[in-house]
């Protein structure tokens, strides 16, 4: 028998030692997702789905999907009682039915695909929607819920992809501007919401709202100087969006001394700091309690 | 051992099974030593080891080095009474530690293979983790070297993926 190399052996072998990377390390995880496409194939085969205030974790496998077709991907959880936008405590809705939406780019980053499956039948949905991409892949900004829809940012914010729970049809939204720094939030009103953060300073806020029918176009909603709002922004630079709490309204974002939400309606201007310096990129408030390994 | 295994064979369960390497090398077993196997405890189960029991794909090497590893914890199964084979819970600790780290990657890697064919979950547990080890703190290029795998990430998928998940790779 000639000697082995790793990657001579079978994927359900190298599952079983990428299975048991440290689980107190998963920057290691991510490491090795990047040794090769193989490994990367296999370390995102599986999505966890997890309610961390019951504590539940239930695993879903991904839809069986060509690995050249996959070469991103992410998942998100939505409540599948009707018309449930979060909206109301999610505490009503915590270990009911859901919904799990899950978004492939391909390896040409030209196409998305979306799949979608729900708790009760742990069956994916047979073909996947699909949307031409101009060469993006996805970005890892929490997706949110509005309008019956679940949202997903490709790179720098160059896309907006919608995944329409009704109808499961998956579209594209072209933002207002292309900024990197982007997060998607959700208006008081309901409806989907950019938050951009520009030149370290300035927070724009924009609405994908109705007009009077059912067209829709973006709105400016506000800018805030944040340097006027909360002036000791100017000394902990730089900052970065991290997440937004569809419930509250609350944007969170990292400055250089650590963590801080912001009522994105600054009707109360001030900022609360939740933690000291630490090393998140996303903030995922538990409402939108979803984990996709790795 | 075959004095023993006669004993055993008394009350029950102590039968002798031969096992055949790939190289034609042969290991006459207790059945309480391979069942530790599921494939072979399924085979017993079956009654079809009778003419001893062929496993192409293991080396003669490697099931050497199984059957150490079986007989070493076989103590569970034959606890009662056999204080010579009952190792106590250091000793087989030890014992495991200096198995896999003295390895070199194939030989390693053969006895996964081995491990996952014979289905024994243990050591398949313990040479699988010895692999994860070796992962731990190392970038994707280091490891790549650690285990000859070749990038196959174009440079723009590879910088895609260290943005994405920059949190990562800061060192």
């Amino acid at each position: 028998m000639a000697a082995p190399e790793l990657n001579s052996l079978m994927d359900d072998v190298i599952e079983e030692i990428l299975l048991r990377l440290p689980p107190d390390d998963p920057s290691c995880a991510v490491r090795a997702s990047l040794v090769c496409k193989r490994w990367r194939r296999l370390l995102t085969d599986d999505l966890a789905v997890w309610d961390p205030m019951a504590g539940d974790v239930r695993w879903q496998q991904e839809p069986r999907i060509p690995a050249s077709d996959c070469m991103y991907s992410t998942a998100a959880v939505a409540c599948a009682a009707p018309g449930c936008d979060h909206d109301h405590d999610h505490g009503d809705c915590g270990g009911g039915p859901f919904v799990l939406v899950f978004v492939a780019v391909d390896e040409r980053h030209e196409t998305a695909s979306a799949f979608s499956c729900s708790s009760e039948t742990g069956e994916w949905s047979s073909a996947p929607s699909t949307v031409h991409l101009d060469r993006e892949y996805l970005y890892s900004k929490p997706s949110v819920l509005a309008g019956g829809a679940v949202h997903f940012l490709t790179d720098y914010g160059r896309t907006v992809l919608r995944y329409d729970l009704a109808k499961l049809e998956l579209s594209a939204i072209e933002p207002p501007e292309v900024h990197s720094d982007v997060l998607l939030t959700t208006t008081e009103g309901g409806d989907l919401g950019l938050a951009i953060l520009d030149d370290q300073r300035y927070l724009r806020l924009w609405a994908w709202a109705a007009d009077h029918g059912v067209t829709r176009r973006w709105v400016r909603r506000r800018v805030v100087d944040l340097f006027a709002e909360l002036p000791f922004l100017q000394h902990v630079l730089p900052l970065n969006l991290t997440g937004f709490d569809e419930g509250t309204g609350m944007i969170f974002f990292q400055a250089s001394d650590g963590d801080y939400a912001i009522d994105e309606l600054m009707s109360s201007p001030r900022a609360k700091k939740l933690w000291g310096r630490d090393n998140f990129s996303n903030v995922f408030p538990y409402r939108s309690f979803y984990v996709h390994r790795p | 051992m075959a004095a023993a295994a006669a004993e055993a064979t008394i009350d029950g369960g102590g039968k002798m099974i031969i096992l055949i390497s790939a190289d034609g090398k042969r290991f006459e077993v207790t059945e309480a030593v391979a069942s530790q196997s599921q494939l072979i405890s399924n085979m017993i189960e079956d009654d079809c080891t009778e003419n001893g029991v062929r496993l192409p794909n293991v080396d003669g090497d490697i099931l050497t080095m199984v059957v150490d590893y079986c007989n070493m914890h076989a103590g569970d199964a034959a606890a009662d009474g056999d204080t010579t084979k009952a190792s106590s819970t250091e000793e087989l600790k030890k014992f495991d530690a200096e198995l896999v780290q003295a390895l070199e990657n194939p030989v390693l890697f053969k006895l996964i293979l081995a491990a996952n064919f014979l289905n024994i979950k243990s050591l398949l547990d313990m040479t699988c983790q010895r692999v994860a080890d070796m992962m731990s703190g190392k970038t994707p290029e280091q490891m790549r070297e650690t285990f000859s795998i070749e990038n196959d990430f174009t440079p723009e998928e590879e910088a895609a993926i260290r943005q994405e998940n920059a949190w990562a790779f800061d060192d």
